[in-house]
């Protein structure tokens, strides 16, 4: 499990790198002493990852908003209950994959994902982030919002799970079988689901290549 | 291996998810399948275009929200009935004896405390209704209701016999007043340029915004822009710093935050602003320094807009 806890380390951002282990398990056992302090340092060393992950899985800043609060408010009171048995990012990511689940499931069960628009047809969370390259390359800029509202429609028609592992080995770069343990299912279940997502979204997006 | 199980290898193929054995044997059999071969490359051309997708990392200021509410949620869970379940309830269950001990006084003090409200009621300062004084002098033992956090000297005075007493009270004021009143002002400018929480910074910066055309408020803006340490922060400032008069020291600290802010986002915020003030005001000043930008500037947009400025002022772009 190291090993992929390792390469998940290595998805976090440049400017808050994970703190060194010993560093990180006095923060934790602070945390867990109720020193909310420490656990605001803890928070800092995660949320930008954290919220890249819900932005991704979100129909708006306002919901990414939500599920970020949820993720952290959940981590804060079963912080008592995490017993040093795995790495601390994989117990937190753990908690990111099941609000994120759940957040797809409720989605799913009101309707068809359709990321909201605004009159260039962008998804309208794309307006909220400070990187949009597709700005930097004047030539690319009109076919990669096609290609980024195109993937939000066939992202949207992924079962959740499907979803969730695709995501989480295409954008986050993880092993399917760190996948299996984050979602609670098996490595063989995660190389089934992300086979699906692949298959779907080569249906959906086969004219754009 | 048959076609239908390379097909369903493909993508653990490409995401480097098989065995050794398992991986050789979709090898050998591509090799020798065109139709497979053409299935993979399809599957490749689509895993390249979705990498050549931008990986887009939240806003700033989406961030900054998100740490606001979150801390503003903590604090609430903080006081809240949770924390006390989870305070007491190990406690308890380890020593039933003296949790019920505990919760018998608890229970005696509410008492207490409710028998000899009336009484004490009349003989507590009344602080309601006076004005808040940050600063005030208390003497005579009335703290106004100010918490005290420390005493640090209890020093009797032979000659008068009077005691003297050092303390270190805090006391919640809430002060109101337009922006016109100095001293509103000067508490805003001091949050903004020292207060530790990017929230209330934020809040700050927003609201002096609607009075950026003060140079105290400027100035503070500025300084915001140039030197706060949370991006988000720094590019509200340079929105409400923009809808300004610009002069001489607005004009370099935008070109400051274009040519050097750690964010990205900041920089290119900062170098539109810049386009959109030479494209109406055609301001020669700033043609040196976009110039350089233009040649040597490590971002693409920010070279694009810096020649596109340069155009549109009718000059060389380096």
């Amino acid at each position: 499990m190291d090993g992929a806890c390792l390469e998940l380390a290595g998805k976090l951002p440049a400017d808050g790198s994970p703190v060194a282990g010993a560093e990180e398990t006095a923060l934790i056992r602070q945390a867990q002493a109720g020193d909310r302090p420490a656990f605001d340092a803890l928070v800092r060393q995660y949320d930008q990852a954290v919220l890249r992950m819900v932005l991704r899985v979100a129909g708006s800043p306002d919901e990414a908003s939500d599920l970020f609060q949820e993720v952290f408010l959940k981590v804060y009171r079963s912080l008592g209950h995490f017993r040093f048995e795995s790495r601390f990012s994989t117990w937190l990511y753990r908690v990111v994959t099941n609000v994120c689940l759940d957040q797809l499931r409720r989605k799913k069960t009101r309707r068809e994902v359709q990321p909201p628009s605004t009159d260039d047809g962008q998804p309208e969370y794309f307006h909220t982030l400070a990187d949009d390259r597709a700005a930097l390359d004047p030539h690319r800029s009109l076919r990669s919002k096609e290609i980024a509202v195109r993937l939000a429609g066939a992202l949207g028609k992924l079962t959740p799970r499907e979803r969730m592992v695709f995501e989480l080995r295409h954008y986050e770069g993880l092993k399917l079988r760190l996948i299996g343990q984050m979602c609670g299912t098996s490595e063989e279940t995660a190389k089934n689901c992300l086979f699906r997502a692949t298959q779907k979204l080569r249906t959906e997006l086969r004219d754009l290549v | 291996m048959s076609c239908q199980e390379v097909d369903q290898s493909l993508a653990l193929y490409i995401y480097d998810e098989l065995r050794g054995d398992e991986r050789t044997a979709v090898e050998t059999h591509l090799a020798s399948c065109e139709s497979c071969r053409k299935a993979m490359e399809q599957s490749r051309d689509l895993m390249d275009l979705l990498r050549g997708q931008p990986v887009a990392e939240p806003a700033p200021d989406l961030l900054v929200h998100c740490r606001q509410r979150l801390e503003e949620s903590l604090d609430r869970e903080q006081m809240g009935w949770r924390a006390l379940v989870r305070t007491w309830l190990p406690l308890a269950a380890a020593h039933p004896a003296r949790a019920a001990t505990a919760l018998t006084l608890v229970a005696f003090g509410f008492s207490l405390g409710w028998i000899v409200r009336p009484r004490m009621a009349s003989v507590l300062p009344r602080s309601e209704g006076t004005p808040p004084a940050a600063t005030s002098q208390m003497t005579g033992g009335d703290l106004g209701g100010a918490r005290i956090n420390s005493i640090s000297q209890v020093a009797p005075d032979p000659e008068t016999g009077k005691m003297q007493i050092t303390l270190n009270a805090e006391k919640r004021v809430t002060m109101e007043g337009s922006l016109d009143n100095p001293h509103i002002r000067d508490l805003m400018v001091y949050a903004l340029k020292s207060y530790d929480n990017p929230g209330i910074r934020l809040d700050t910066l927003s609201a002096l915004g609607k009075d950026s055309s003060d140079p105290t408020v400027r100035d503070a803006l500025l300084y915001a822009l140039e030197h706060d340490k949370n991006a988000g922060v720094r590019l509200e400032a340079l929105r409400t710093v923009g809808k300004a008069n610009w002069n001489n020291n607005v004009a370099h600290a935008f070109l400051g935050a274009a040519e050097r802010d750690d964010n990205l986002g900041v920089r290119e915020a900062a170098i539109d602003s810049l386009v959109s003030h030479v494209s109406t005001e055609g301001d020669e000043d700033l043609v040196p320094a976009l110039q350089h930008l233009a040649a040597q500037d490590s971002d693409r947009y920010v070279r694009i807009k810096s020649i596109e400025a340069l155009r549109q002022m009718g000059q060389p772009p380096f």
